[in-house]
């Protein structure tokens, strides 16, 4: 009992399923009114960890810990009964998705009281009459920065954008009064500026004294609220101090690699930083041989309706026109439902425009019949977030990429295509020894280069890309992102990229549209608009993107 | 622990028994040395025993040897008309689920007004119009069995249609008929095969029914639905002779289920 209460305090604590370890030996503690992350990539252990100061480790799992406090009370041979006397009460949870953890049956403010019907009153645990318990969810609502509390708490899930729903599920968190918080993942699943208001709210709730145990991915969000870091590798802490000292100063070499990995924007007041920075500047093929060529991509007042559950019309994309030169690449940034999605099947012909035409190497490409698209369609490809759905699950990686190659190669001798397609795994940096792998064999980073290859394969001369390294580790993501940038080098592809992650355009893209409601709002070079943006919206989310110190 | 070691063994058992069942409809003559037909006047109704293990019938016919014998109808009706089924369904129901939505509206309401109707009412309608026969009791399970492939086959169309490996095909100029043989097909091959397997058990039951009704095969024909119903009139002086066909039908009607069910679990298991 130094300065402040100890709320968690873990020491040695290890997680095996039978022989593997996945959490070994952690120890870690927080104190009241303290922030502390837990960052690591996917298979790092962190979730157990924090699962394991919940009770909720999955069955076959077995625990070994020498030392496991929570708010004051030894948890270690808890049984279930006593873990769910605990939850809710002394340790609050806040999961990644809120749609998938809030009941879509009922309503947001019953989700609260939950909690409340379930623990009685805070502190006293006695029973608490209906009214109260109305009166309290309102309060919490209010307390997590919901607006019209009242109103919302009778509204359904379905009802709330992502970032209320995020508020909900932190409120029910809240209802018992627990004296930590247990964050993960909290703002992955959200737009960069509901996730600047949700990382705000997080860091209120701490300075009103609430421990808070954040897991995430991203150095990045992590780093404007964790009073200490502790980067996870393997089940290990490799690395714990102050964030600021973790991130400006970092001893072991995983967490160099973390910062080193992590995409960076730009800073509007330092531009010369840029230049130094691992984003490193493109020749700027834009300008030079595009001139009296035809654009690879030109699309011209493209404009897409859909219909509203009310009856009433909604553009997706509304009057957009662009164009893409060879060898040029073009970010398309914007936050969900902004049509940035729309706007790329649309550019793929998937889906027809009901305003606007699309050409693609200076012929017309929307509003023609398919089958007279089917011969052309080579020349463009398509990356999607989700590599793995765009495999069919029965084929073989050599399988996948042969289907890629365009009628010409087909025809070849069965050796001249397994060369070719043994040449193109090569060209994405993956070994020949995968071919007879199947697509659910892979890691996301494999499965993302399989998918590349299979594009490259009919000689594409523009690849669209919808958000492809958002579902990838940072380090895995910084790989694939140079991979991309390599293949615009080396082989003249344009790229269109669609990502709701500034950072990476601006590390990939030379020229930029920001989408909002369907509409471009702000375009120029990457640079230009993210060092000095003027439409407000731009301005906000650039603003939003969390920076490392 | 104890529990599921229950379910291996109720798993294992049906497993082995099927086989059993299906080494008896592809060689009976290793189970029995007699043959099904041969009647022996001096050996009527006999109970079960040393020389006859499920006993005779009343014109001394041994029943084990008629059990044995009448597991290659059975199966060959169960399997045959359910892959016939199966086969129809895909085709179908693929077509259906990649044709335009008028087509596909009008062809399902048509599968949900024979959905609405039990199967084995629809066995009886379609033997009332081919008539009665072996060959007839096969066609009419499997026409009663059909629109429930149609509706899978197309549900899973669907599905795959939709799904991200097709539309990648699309990206890549791929024809829609090399598409549908080489993605759609394939993919919901893969379910209605599992089903397919608990189906098989249904359809034995329907095609046993028949015969016991006197539609199917006739009299020396050892099927196991006529010698149910053969000896349906002596279950008072001699149990033996509807007994031990009504088992079979039981145990391989259980036995086809289990197995079924365990791989539609481990199927999902995997998906997921």
């Amino acid at each position: 009992m130094t300065s402040s209460r100890e709320v968690v305090r873990v020491s040695g604590l290890s997680v095996r399923f039978g022989q593997a370890v996945v959490v070994d030996s952690v120890s870690l503690s927080v104190s009241a009114g303290e922030c502390l992350a837990i960052v690591g990539e996917s298979g790092s252990g962190k979730t157990l960890t924090a699962k394991a100061l919940l009770g909720l480790l999955p069955d076959g799992a077995s625990v070994v810990v020498d030392e496991l406090v929570i708010d004051g009370v030894d948890a270690r041979r808890n049984s279930e009964r006593d873990w769910r006397r605990i939850r809710g009460s002394r340790v609050g949870l806040v999961s990644q998705d809120a749609l998938v953890s809030l009941d879509p049956l009922r309503r947001v403010g019953a989700e609260v009281a939950e909690v409340l019907e379930v623990h009685g009153a805070p502190g006293s645990g006695e029973r608490m009459l209906r009214a109260a318990i109305v009166d309290a969810v309102t309060g919490l609502l209010g307390r997590v920065a919901v607006p019209e509390p009242a109103e919302r708490a009778r509204q359904y899930p379905h009802e709330l954008s992502g970032g209320l729903r995020q508020r909900a599920l932190i409120a029910s968190a809240l209802a018992g009064e627990p004296g930590i918080l247990i964050a993960d993942e909290p703002t992955t699943a959200l737009d960069v500026t509901v996730q600047a208001q949700v990382l705000d709210l997080l860091s209120r709730l701490r300075a009103d004294g609430l421990g808070i145990v954040v897991i995430s991915h991203d150095l990045a969000v992590v780093a404007g609220i964790a009073d200490r870091v502790a980067v996870m590798k393997d089940g290990r802490i490799v690395e714990e101090g102050a964030t600021t000292e973790v991130l400006s100063n970092p001893q072991h070499p995983y967490t160099r690699m973390l910062l080193a990995a992590a995409p960076r924007l730009p800073e509007p007041s330092f531009p010369e930083l840029v230049e130094g920075s691992v984003a490193g500047g493109f020749p700027s093929t834009g300008s030079g041989g595009g001139d009296g060529v035809a654009p690879v991509l030109r699309a011209t007042g493209l404009g897409r309706d859909f219909r509203r559950a009310d009856g009433g019309i909604r553009s997706a994309v509304d009057d957009v026109s662009f164009t893409v030169r060879a060898g040029a690449a073009i970010g398309v940034v914007g936050e969900s439902g902004s049509g940035k999605t729309t706007l790329a099947r649309l550019l793929l012909a998937f889906d027809e425009p009901d305003r606007g035409s699309v050409a693609l190497e200076g012929h017309e490409w929307s509003g023609i019949p398919e089958r007279r698209r089917r011969s052309r369609r080579g020349g463009i490809q398509y990356i999607s977030q989700d590599p793995l759905g765009s495999f069919d699950p029965r084929y073989t990686v050599a399988r996948i990429v042969a289907e890629g190659l365009r009628g010409d190669a087909r025809g070849t001798s069965p050796g001249g295509r397994a060369e070719r397609i043994r040449h193109l795994l090569d060209s994405v940096g993956l070994d020949a020894s995968l071919e007879g792998r199947r697509p659910h064999e892979l890691s996301g980073g494999q499965r993302q280069r399989v998918a590349i290859a299979r594009a490259l394969a009919s000689e594409p001369r523009i690849l669209v890309c919808d958000e492809p390294v958002s579902a990838l580790d940072v380090s895995i993501q910084a790989t694939i992102i140079d991979l991309l940038a390599g293949l615009r080098r080396d082989l003249g592809v344009a790229l269109v990229f669609v990502s709701h992650d500034l950072a990476v355009v601006a590390q990939l893209c030379d020229e930029v549209l920001v989408m909002k409601e369907g509409r471009v709002v702000e375009r120029g070079s990457t640079r230009d608009v993210f060092e000095n943006p003027r439409h407000p919206f731009t301005r906000a989310l650039v603003a939003a993107v969390p920076r490392m110190p | 622990m104890r529990a599921r070691l229950r379910g291996r063994l109720g798993l294992i058992s049906a497993a082995l028994f099927l086989v059993v069942v299906i080494v008896m409809a592809i060689a009976p003559w290793i189970f029995t040395p007699i043959d099904p037909l041969t009647t022996d006047t001096s050996q009527i109704l006999q109970s079960p025993g040393w020389g006859h293990p499920f006993g005779t019938d009343q014109t001394g016919r041994d029943v084990f040897t008629r059990v044995v014998y009448g597991a290659s109808y059975s199966l060959g009706v169960g399997a045959g008309a359910t892959a016939a089924a199966l086969i129809v369904g895909v085709v179908v129901g693929t077509l259906v689920g990649l044709a335009p939505r008028v087509v596909d509206g009008v062809a399902m309401r048509g599968v949900e007004i024979l959905l609405a109707f039990p199967e084995f009412l629809i066995a009886l309608f379609a033997i009332a119009v081919l008539g009665p026969g072996p060959i007839n009791v096969a066609v009419a399970v499997g026409v009663a069995a059909l629109p429930a492939y149609i509706r899978v086959a197309r549900a899973e169309t669907l599905v795959v249609r939709r799904s991200g490996y097709v539309e990648a095909a699309k990206g890549m100029g791929m024809h829609p008929l090399r598409v549908a043989v080489s993605h759609v097909v394939p993919n919901t091959l893969r379910p209605l095969g599992v089903i397919a397997t608990i189906g098989i058990g249904t359809t034995i039951v329907a095609a046993a029914g028949l015969s016991f009704l006197g539609l199917g095969p006739q009299d020396p024909t050892p099927e196991w639905g006529l010698l149910l119903s053969g000896g349906r009139n002596l279950l008072g002086q001699a149990w033996w002779v509807a007994f031990f066909p009504g088992a079979m039908i039981t145990l391989t009607v259980v036995s086809a289920t289990v197995v079924g069910r365990r791989l539609r679990r481990a199927r999902e298991g995997r998906r997921s």
